[in-house]
């Protein structure tokens, strides 16, 4: 791990953060401009449900690609989901009508699932145990971050410039230069060329779907994917619906939204870094059970807040404790497996559960708490009750049945499955 | 047993989110949302276009995001509804008006403004919001939360005995 050398660890930390940027920019991106590609394609408010829904299934879709990093390798699947996204980007951006639109957002989405799940299995490969926590909460923290930028960009008036919301994917066509960049500089993770050159991993399985499923895996996957199921339903629905509360229920003008959105995003991205050390100090799930429990009170807290003066620190609060906990999920979905599986494992954990997950609870909130027809009929008391109802479960599942994977020795388990294989 | 208990939780749980209901505060707030899109946003599907043109005028020539606050409150019942609300729009100007709203064969519809009523505030102003979730509601929140670490623990029960 040391032959490396930190410099090129710092390089590769650079790489993979800037891809992970660009998931978040490109989350954020299609809904801050959808009132503008309706008005410039032409389109009504359904037909924009539907887009969102035929976009979101790319990320679920983006499972069959992120698995075939155990078959082609890390660095190949990441420089080729790198450049798919790119070109999703550009032709999103020349898009004539909606139907190319949501096509080139799918495959946008197909091509960015997978790239985070990559990066996650790179970091935790190529970073020695005492800094990959640090690692995944740096890596992590550039999503969020890459969401905040489209806000800034927005602020400066990109939208008013003659492409409009076209300019906002033209800036997505940046991470060409990664592509030039990885292709010089980056390596296949130790970890996976290690694996390939031990003739005993010629006798197991790189290719199956379903290998992570098998007996020494499948417990820790379906706990975690519950885990991960349940902590992203409700953390979804209030990073999903936290603008709309603040606007329609709280009274908050519009302007004044993005303005604390923007400010509580950049403080609560430092929730993701103090995970990371977190992580690494007192373990993963220690520090897993006490983010869950920062959630579980700013979150509830967040939508039941209208006054301007308090909103801002209980905002700052929950994205801190809410969003930085995906340093951890990140930890629990790969650091438990050996190499040759651990890229299925980290899909099935992110598209097959967290993905879904995504999907589900803002969809529930909705339906809960809409001013028409819903039953609570209050967004922010739907919200705060899916929180509820959502985050102690992932602390029970955390505590009975997620391993520890502080200081993990990958080597090890990859030893212990080569002994395993069928002969 | 374990599971049939499990499925009556479950139920007894989902079952007040089937219940629907059908208030005219929140076709208001469409309304609103809707002229807040432009022409694109089709606010005529709400009220006529004359009553948009008095909450921003020029709108079907506006860009998105013509309006920077948009609050409705708690109207009062019946099938001729009186909503209070509160639009402020980017030129610095505020509205504070009550929208009538008249239950028709196809749901409701804006039928008139009239000046703001001081019996029915905003909840800016110290009125109440649309709707709230009664205590029930946060009571089966933490009902659900159980039900879901049961389940929780018996799949994995499940899937360790296999």
């Amino acid at each position: 791990m040391t032959e490396r050398g930190r410099r090129y660890r710092r390089r590769l930390l650079f790489l993979l953060a800037s891809a992970t940027f660009f998931e978040g920019y490109d989350t954020f991106v299609l809904s801050f401009v959808l009132a503008l590609v309706l008005v410039d394609l032409g389109g009504t408010e359904a037909e924009a449900g539907w887009i969102r829904a035929v976009v979101g299934l790319g990320a679920v879709a983006a499972f069959v690609l992120s698995a075939q990093a155990d078959r082609i390798g890390r660095r190949r699947l990441l420089l080729l989901t790198i450049a798919g996204y790119t070109v999703s980007a550009g032709l999103t951006a020349l898009s004539p009508n909606l139907v190319s639109l949501a096509a080139a957002q799918f495959a946008a989405q197909v091509f960015l699932g997978a790239e985070w799940a990559v990066a996650i299995t790179i970091v935790v490969e190529d970073f020695p145990a005492a800094e990959r926590g640090r690692a995944l909460g740096i890596v992590t923290a550039m999503n969020t971050l890459g969401g905040i930028a489209v806000g800034v960009l927005a602020f400066l008036g990109l939208q008013s410039t003659p492409l409009s919301w076209r300019a906002f994917y033209v800036v997505a066509l940046l991470p060409l230069i990664l592509i030039a960049v990885g292709r010089r500089t980056m390596r296949e993770t130790e970890r996976f060329e290690a694996v390939r050159a031990d003739p005993a991993s010629a006798r197991l399985d790189h290719t199956s779907l379903w290998e992570p499923w098998r007996r020494p895996y499948r417990a820790t996957v379906l706990a975690v994917g519950l885990l991960t199921f349940f902590r992203h339903a409700a953390v979804a629905a209030a990073a999903f619906w936290w603008a709309y509360y603040a606007q329609q229920e709280a009274g908050m003008s519009v302007a004044l939204s993005g303005l604390y959105l923007a400010v509580a995003g950049v403080l609560g991205a430092v929730g993701f870094v103090v995970a990371g050390r977190l992580m690494d100090r007192i373990g993963r799930r220690p520090a897993f059970v006490a983010y869950m429990l920062g959630t579980l009170a700013f979150g509830t807290l967040l939508f039941q807040v209208s006054s301007p003066a308090l909103m801002l620190p209980v905002l700052c609060a929950a994205i801190f404790f809410g969003l930085g906990s995906v340093a951890m999920t990140s930890a629990f979905s790969t650091e438990p497996y050996p190499t040759y599986v651990r890229s299925r494992a980290a899909a099935w954990c992110r598209n097959a559960f967290e993905v879904p997950g995504g999907i589900v609870g803002p969809l529930a909130v909705g339906l809960l708490g809409d001013h028409v027809s819903g039953p609570v009929g209050n967004i922010g008391d739907a919200t705060s009750l899916a929180i509820l109802a959502l985050i102690p479960p992932t602390i029970l599942l955390c505590l009975r049945h997620v391993p520890e994977t502080v200081g993990s020795d990958l080597a090890r388990l990859d030893r212990l499955a080569a002994e395993e294989a069928p002969r | 047993m374990r599971r049939a208990v499990l499925a009556v939780a479950l139920a007894a749980a989902f079952l007040p989110a089937c219940a629907g209901a059908d208030r005219p505060e929140g076709v208001v707030e469409r309304w609103l949302a809707s002229l807040n899109q432009g022409a694109a946003g089709r606010p005529d599907r709400y009220a006529p276009s004359a009553l948009s043109d008095a909450i921003l005028p020029g709108w079907r020539d506006l860009d998105p995001g013509g309006l920077d606050a948009i609050e409705v409150g708690r109207g009062t019942g019946g099938s001729r509804a009186a909503v209070p609300l509160r639009v402020a729009r980017l030129d610095g100007s505020e509205l504070r008006a009550t929208a009538i709203v008249r239950r028709t064969p196809l749901g409701w519809r804006v039928v008139d403004l009239a000046p703001a009523r001081p019996d029915l505030p905003l909840p800016s102003e110290g009125g109440p919001p649309i709707a709230a979730a009664a205590a029930a509601w946060w009571l089966g929140a933490l009902g659900l939360a159980l039900a879901f670490g049961l389940a929780s623990e018996i799949l994995m029960g499940l899937l360790r005995r296999r």
